[in-house]
């Protein structure tokens, strides 16, 4: 019934926003886009943990290295992050500011992959004679 | 490892890999990152496929030999206890025969007497492994040149006769003490010298020493 809660709060929400827009009061509406977000964010965080556990344990079974799979993992939850942000500064009207939280979400994923960049050379250079 | 665990590993590890992804597939955002996380995925991917032909060039595999040499790990554990002894018994074998080979040339050299048979027994195991424990030489007068010369008609050795339950034998043997011949035994293979013992015999001489008596 998760997705019941989930979708009556995204259009409760929707709503009152779009309500508060009519009334010449954005700041209001922007205030309840984000509490919304981080509600449903909330509700599917634990199930989110859940999938997170199968995939490790399905890593556990093969052959290799976990940490990689680690990184790919916080790298799918910055772009969300990272995503839920620009897209409220996006809804305020600021764009410059949404694309300034994309560019850092962006440096933080390269820092992030960077082990595995330096992983994939390393088995490179050793392929070759 | 053979080549098929390997294979099955490496195979296993893909499919594995590829379940992962897809599953994440669902759970990657729609947005302009979605370009970054396919492109780590895509190094992951590599990696996976690349890792086990690394361990492959490290190792040297022949891909073709690998069941061969597996094969033949196989054989060397099964016979191994067998092998072990028969070397040990050739190389007793070789050892023994080298040092009959030796004393006898050393008798041959320093005494008149020659070397019908030769007991030795060799240490087995201990610091002296190897050692010789005891030698026992049965040594007859050399019947060379000089006797010859003297005009002599040598009979080989009569064989024991037996004459019904009887046993008569010309053969003795009397125990000789040359301690020239056991010194440069026992220095020569640190023995001591109680343990060397020298029999000769005796078959044969007494007819002889008769003949020349009649002679003279």
């Amino acid at each position: 019934m998760t997705i019941i809660s989930i979708v009556g709060i995204g259009i409760i929400s929707t709503i009152l926003a779009v309500l508060l827009r009519q009334s010449q009061k954005p700041e209001l509406a922007l205030l309840i886009s984000l509490a919304a977000g981080i509600t449903i964010f909330s509700m599917i965080l634990d199930k989110l943990k859940y999938v997170v556990e199968v995939l490790n344990s399905l890593i556990t079974k093969a052959n290799i290295e976990p940490a990689y799979f680690s990184v790919i993992i916080k790298i799918i939850g910055i772009a969300y992050i990272a995503e839920f942000g620009a897209q409220i500064s996006r809804d305020a009207g600021e764009e410059t500011i949404a694309s300034k939280i994309e560019l850092g979400a962006k440096v933080v994923m390269m820092v992030l992959a960077l082990p595995i960049l330096l992983a994939l050379m390393d088995l490179i250079t050793k392929i070759l004679p | 490892m053979g080549i098929v665990d390997f294979l099955t590993l490496w195979v296993k590890d893909i499919v594995i890999v590829f379940v992962l992804i897809s599953i994440m597939g669902i759970i990657i955002p729609n947005s302009s990152m979605k370009r970054y996380i396919d492109m780590i995925i895509g190094f992951l991917i590599i990696i996976v496929i690349i890792a086990p032909i690394v361990k492959l060039v490290h190792r040297n595999f022949a891909v073709d030999k690998v069941p061969l040499w597996d094969s033949k790990i196989q054989t060397e554990f099964e016979h191994d206890d067998r092998l072990d002894k028969i070397q040990k018994q050739q190389m007793e074998s070789i050892y023994v025969g080298k040092i009959e080979g030796e004393i006898a040339e050393l008798i041959h050299e320093n005494t008149e007497y020659e070397i019908v048979e030769l007991r030795l027994s060799i240490c087995e195991d201990g610091e002296r492994y190897g050692g010789i424990e005891q030698l026992e030489i049965d040594l007859q007068r050399s019947q060379g040149q000089e006797q010859i010369s003297k005009g002599v008609i040598l009979v080989d050795n009569i064989d024991s006769i037996s004459i019904g339950d009887e046993r008569e034998t010309n053969s003795t043997m009397v125990e000789i003490k040359d301690d020239k011949i056991r010194e440069a035994i026992s220095s020569r293979y640190d023995i001591a010298k109680e343990d060397i013992k020298m029999f000769l015999n005796t078959s044969g001489e007494d007819g002889l020493n008769e003949k020349d008596s009649r002679s003279n």
